[in-house]
């Protein structure tokens, strides 16, 4: 007699059980088994249908109100730039990748400061409830330093990618530009988001100019449109404001 | 791929992004709700929504050899809800009481019109549902809401998800045997006020 193990009756649930026919046979000739089967589905059913809430009305207008100011119109044959494959637009250069460490960890320290709470015991007491895990804020004081170290880290990294971008030569291709400002932009957004939080307006007025930069930098396709970022970099002073903000944001400097 | 899919992508593709606003108005609502059922946060799924577009016109020159646009834009979307849900969770662990809406798990069938009784048991098993699905890892509850609730074949979720088959099954297996442990004694109450 088969022994057929709970992942088989899940599959089979699912009708994705490559034996189903000997299976069924199975559940028809075994009432214990049946039964284990009737419980698997009976729990499941719990979660039935599960039903998404309406998105608030306009829905549609929202996203594309939201989407269309990111939209660069598609260039014919951008798809086949020279000389880089599918793949070599995607090879990070050591910058990028420099950057990408950076990014992942401030954004662990911007996370635990969002939320001005961090895990110091992995387990809690016995009597405690499992939400309730231990858990202790940072004071003010902590949350603030790590808020300034995560954005001095994240303007160091958009001051590297502004300076490379400033030596850029006008038909230079920038993808790996753009892959690295499409990962400093969602740090960006989260960490505009805390200091607004924190009521540091400085940060927020820079990081929000920085911000749709990112964005067309991220979601340009063009070659040819250097020259332009080049000058909008340069007509607000990005690189020069990226780079004094985060200088004074340097913990030695506080 | 529609007639109309197909003259939108067409004509982004030639230089006018407006045309892509068509794709927006078509899959919009069905996007939300697969980004919603993954993330269980309204507010989040929007975002999500609006990524995924983001991320679908930018990768729109490499369509080409895809012949649907609908799974094609869950596929996106589903990655995009993925990246959110491990996002949020490093920001806070989830807790789906505090959510200001939230999904809302079915019952087994009822009446037509439920009885207080069948109300408040069915509600128990819906905030039962909310808190066993936010015990589940960002891969886990992906496969689970793909497999359980939008019907996917592993095959489709395991292309979705970037997972060999054995991996999605396994994903979807932990999730069943946690969703289990987590509801059995709420459905074992609810099957009694609904008997």
């Amino acid at each position: 007699m088969k022994s057929w193990r709970d992942e088989d009756l899940i599959l089979h649930l699912y009708g994705e059980h490559p034996r189903g026919g000997e299976l069924e046979r199975d559940l028809a000739a075994r009432p214990e088994l049946r039964e284990r089967f009737e419980a698997l589905r009976r729990d499941l059913a719990a979660f039935g249908e599960l039903e998404a809430p309406e998105p608030r009305p306009g829905l549609e207008e929202r996203v594309w109100a939201r989407l269309r100011p990111q939209l660069r119109p598609q260039l014919a044959g951008a798809r086949s730039r020279p000389g880089r494959s599918g793949m070599g637009e995607l090879a990070p250069r050591r910058g990028w990748r420099f950057a990408a460490v950076a990014a992942a960890l401030t954004l662990a320290l911007i996370g635990a400061y969002l939320f001005g709470r961090l895990s110091v015991a992995p387990a809690p007491p016995a009597s405690s409830s499992p939400s309730a895990s231990a858990e202790r804020p940072f004071s003010a004081a902590a949350r603030e330093r790590i808020l300034r170290a995560s954005v001095a880290d994240h303007l160091e990294s958009s001051s590297l990618l502004l300076t490379d971008l400033a030596h850029a030569s006008a038909d230079q291709n920038l993808g790996d530009e753009r892959v690295w400002a499409a990962s400093l932009l969602a740090e960006n957004r989260l960490y505009r988001r805390a200091a607004e939080r924190a009521g540091q307006r400085r940060i927020v007025a820079l990081l929000g100019e920085l911000e749709p930069f990112l964005v067309e930098l991220a979601n340009g396709t063009a070659a040819d449109d250097v020259p332009a970022l080049q000058h909008r970099m340069n007509q607000n002073d990005l690189l020069f404001k990226v780079r004094v903000v985060g200088s004074r944001l340097q913990p030695n400097n506080l | 791929m529609t007639a109309e899919e197909q003259a939108a992508i067409r004509d982004t593709r030639a230089g006018n992004p407006d045309a892509f606003a068509v794709l927006v108005r078509l899959h919009s609502r069905s996007l939300y709700r697969v980004a919603v059922r993954i993330l269980g946060h309204p507010a989040r799924a929007e975002d999500v929504v609006q990524e995924t577009f983001l991320r679908a016109y930018r990768a729109l020159d490499r369509f080409q050899e895809r012949g649907e646009v609908w799974p094609w834009l869950r596929r996106i979307a589903t990655n995009a809800a993925i990246d959110e849900l491990r996002r949020s969770r490093r920001e806070a662990p989830l807790d789906a009481e505090d959510r200001d809406e939230e999904l809302t798990a079915a019952p087994h069938p009822a009446s037509s019109e439920p009885s207080p009784d069948r109300r408040t048991a069915s509600a128990e098993v819906g905030r039962a549902a909310r808190r066993a699905l936010a015990t589940l890892s960002p891969d886990e509850r992906a496969a689970f809401v793909m497999r359980h609730v939008e019907g996917c074949s592993i095959a489709e979720i395991s292309r979705a998800l970037g997972k060999r088959e054995n991996a999605t099954k396994q994903s979807i297996f932990r999730a069943v045997r946690k969703l289990r442990r987590s509801l059995v004694a709420w459905t074992e109450v609810c099957r009694e006020e609904l008997a």
